[in-house]
């Protein structure tokens, strides 16, 4: 029977190779002089047992069989992904453009992309944002970036 | 008595009267719209309750949870949507009766209920607090990191994914902990010299990632399903009779909620399920559970809220939250400089009195405002969901970014959200990462301090009668835990050549 490599597994793996990333990393905290014990202890130790886990969990995903990859939720959905391309954006474009103007572009994205109509992102947007400018600003005292606008 | 006058005083100036009814408003909204659950809806109040005073602050995350917890059942009822995984334990029977033309007794049960669960949880918490607080002046730092991993394991030994994936994800949200300056020498762990990871890693940007975004990418275009034509005009009718005739159920409910959410990292979830099956058991016509029956109902829905209030009695007592909401709650506390503990309730006892206060004020208004919401949960179904992904994206980002007015914690905020998408799409809880996050520091340090008290010998861990027996149920929790899932693997292989001949 043929058997692909489950997701299971590659996340065991990624897990064992970062828990021996602290571990390595943890070693190399030496303890102050005169103390018994350091501060590379307890991350060696939290290190060590998610390499353990991660070891557990590849061999596990690779012996279960009937992995029920099919009923998981699809991980890669365009909506996702165009989610975190616009947050991505804001942060690269909110400290030139300024929070007024790069929050009424990404709400108008994000409406578009969860299927909202064109005129609701053009009415919503600029509200939206204004009104969730004037709560950290007024009530708050948050100072947002003013970006081209200030 | 002084210190009773005092909270009362605390509580009753407008300033946290009008943000517990605001919270309240926000938790029933949030916490009614099917698809957005009650963590997230704490998630999204923190980086306000961020600028507010410690005891309004407090109560609004205390009043918005319960509020939330609650309105949960509303597209329970309506849509066969539980907002709760306590309330998909009685899910069917909530939205069978609906379909029967009972939506307002149904619904009026789950508040009702709740009601009189939460204030029961709350007389619990209120006469056991301060006698657990009085013992735990005496424990050292061996009894607490045994509590706090005692804790720790059940929440990852109990979360939906099973042992390994639980115990990985407990191992996250501890190593996530880590970054900054260590707690007791102030050496840098893993910051690679990037001066914004010296501060370490807020907390507040990682729980809005991965409670608010992650839950929007995960909720995707999909629309809300048809919103049937209920008739609600009389929300709440015939429901006390209901209560009446199954008191015995709403009375052991509420107790075994209590008792079980008092339990650091058990909490609700479980505990509604329990006391649904046991009244399936012990009824007499348990052939209609799940067919619209209102006695299970009637069980877990009291369950559910007790279990709600007991929760919060690790996390004040011993600062040791025991799921999601209460760790958000602890993280608040601490971030507010009320650190939550024993010193809290002798050396503060106006501000535990104060909480209590909050407590009783959040379950009482429940009953005014759950009849409202039930009466315009129609009109809160039908809020455009493209509109509120729009605003609730970008109240994250301006809640990042506000912590410490710079970008670096939105991009927090973007990493965590991604992360806890994947890890979620494989059954790994986040709830023990955000536990791990919170109780990270206060692990390492009672580790490390006992350490040094042991001179570095582990058997010094057990040398103290409390802490003794405290380690040995952590020990023996794990042990059963390993071997029944090796008993269950060998046994799942021993079958799987069977299977295999007969495809």
């Amino acid at each position: 029977m043929f058997r692909t490599l489950s997701f299971d597994s590659i996340l065991g793996v990624l897990f064992a190779l970062l828990g021996t990333a602290i571990v390595q990393q943890a070693t190399g905290l030496h303890p102050l002089p005169g103390m018994n014990v350091g501060p590379g202890l307890f991350p060696t130790i939290v290190g060590g047992a998610m390499a353990l886990l991660g070891a557990v969990l590849a061999v596990q995903g690779w012996l279960t069989k009937a992995d029920p990859e099919d009923d998981a939720p699809k991980l890669f959905t365009w909506f996702a992904m165009g989610i975190v391309l616009a947050i991505i954006a804001v942060i690269l474009a909110m400290p030139v453009l300024g929070f007024l103007v790069s929050g009424t572009l990404f709400a108008a994205a994000i409406v578009l992309l969860s299927g909202g109509r064109w005129l609701s992102a053009l009415i919503f947007s600029p509200i939206a944002t204004a009104a969730i400018y004037f709560l950290f600003t007024s009530a708050l005292r948050v100072s947002l970036p003013h970006g081209i606008l200030g | 008595m002084d210190a009773f006058i005092i909270a009362a005083g605390l509580v009753f100036t407008p300033e946290t009267l009008l943000t517990i009814v605001l919270a309240s408003i926000f938790g029933l909204f949030v916490g009614a719209i099917p698809g957005l659950t009650a963590t997230m809806a704490t998630a999204l109040l923190v980086p306000i309750t961020f600028y507010m005073a410690p005891i309004p602050a407090i109560a609004a995350i205390i009043s918005c949870t319960a509020m939330a917890i609650t309105a949960g059942d509303l597209p329970g009822t309506l849509l066969r949507i539980p907002g709760t995984p306590a309330s998909a334990a009685y899910v069917e029977d909530s939205f069978r009766m609906a379909q029967k033309g009972q939506a307002g007794l149904a619904i009026g049960i789950g508040v009702v209920g709740s009601v009189l669960g939460g204030l029961f949880g709350f007389l619990f918490l209120l006469f056991t607090a301060p006698m657990l607080a009085k013992a735990a002046l005496g424990f050292s730092s061996f009894e607490y990191f045994w509590l706090a991993l005692l804790g720790l394991s059940c929440a990852a030994l109990i979360s939906s994914g099973g042992m390994v994936k639980g115990a990985l994800a407990l191992m996250i949200g501890l190593f996530i902990a880590q970054i900054g300056l260590d707690p007791l020498t102030a050496t840098p762990r893993f910051t690679f010299g990037v001066v914004e990871l010296m501060g370490g890693i807020s907390f507040i940007p990682v729980m809005i990632g991965m409670f608010a975004v992650a839950e929007i990418m995960r909720s995707g275009r999909r629309a809300v399903a048809e919103v049937p034509q209920i008739n609600l005009k009389n929300p709440f009718a015939g429901t006390l009779r209901m209560i009446w005739k199954y008191r015995k159920n709403q009375v052991r409910g509420s107790t075994i909620g209590a008792l079980l959410g008092a339990l650091p990292g058990v909490g609700g979830d479980l505990a509604a399920w329990i006391t649904y099956s046991l009244a399936k058991r012990t009824s007499k016509e348990p052939e209609k559970f799940g067919t619209g029956h209102p006695e299970g109902l009637v069980e877990a829905g009291a369950t559910n809220n007790a279990a709600l209030s007991a929760s919060w009695i690790p996390a004040m007592v011993f600062g040791i939250p025991g799921d999601a909401v209460t760790a958000i709650a602890v993280g608040v506390l601490v971030m507010k400089g009320m650190d939550p503990g024993p010193t809290l309730m002798t050396l503060h006892p106006e501000n535990f009195y104060a909480v209590m206060i909050v407590f009783a004020i959040a379950n009482i208004l429940m009953l005014p405002l759950g009849w409202v919401a039930a009466k315009s949960a129609r009109w809160i179904f039908e809020v455009p969901r493209a509109l509120l992904n729009a605003a609730v994206l970008l109240f994250c980002i301006v809640g990042s970014y506000s912590i410490n007015n710079t970008m670096f914690g939105v991009t927090l905020m973007l990493g965590a959200g991604a992360i806890a998408f994947v890890l979620e799409s494989r059954m790994i809880a986040i709830a023990p990462i955000i536990l791990g996050i919170v109780l990270g520091p206060l692990v390492e340090t009672n580790f490390t301090t006992s350490m040094m008290i042991a001179d570095g010998n582990v058997i010094g861990f057990f040398s103290r009668p409390v802490a003794a027996t405290l380690g040995v149920a952590t020990l023996l929790i794990w042990t059963i835990t390993i071997v029944r899932a090796i008993q269950r693997f060998q046994h799942d292989r021993r079958k799987e050549p069977v299977s295999d001949a007969l495809e």
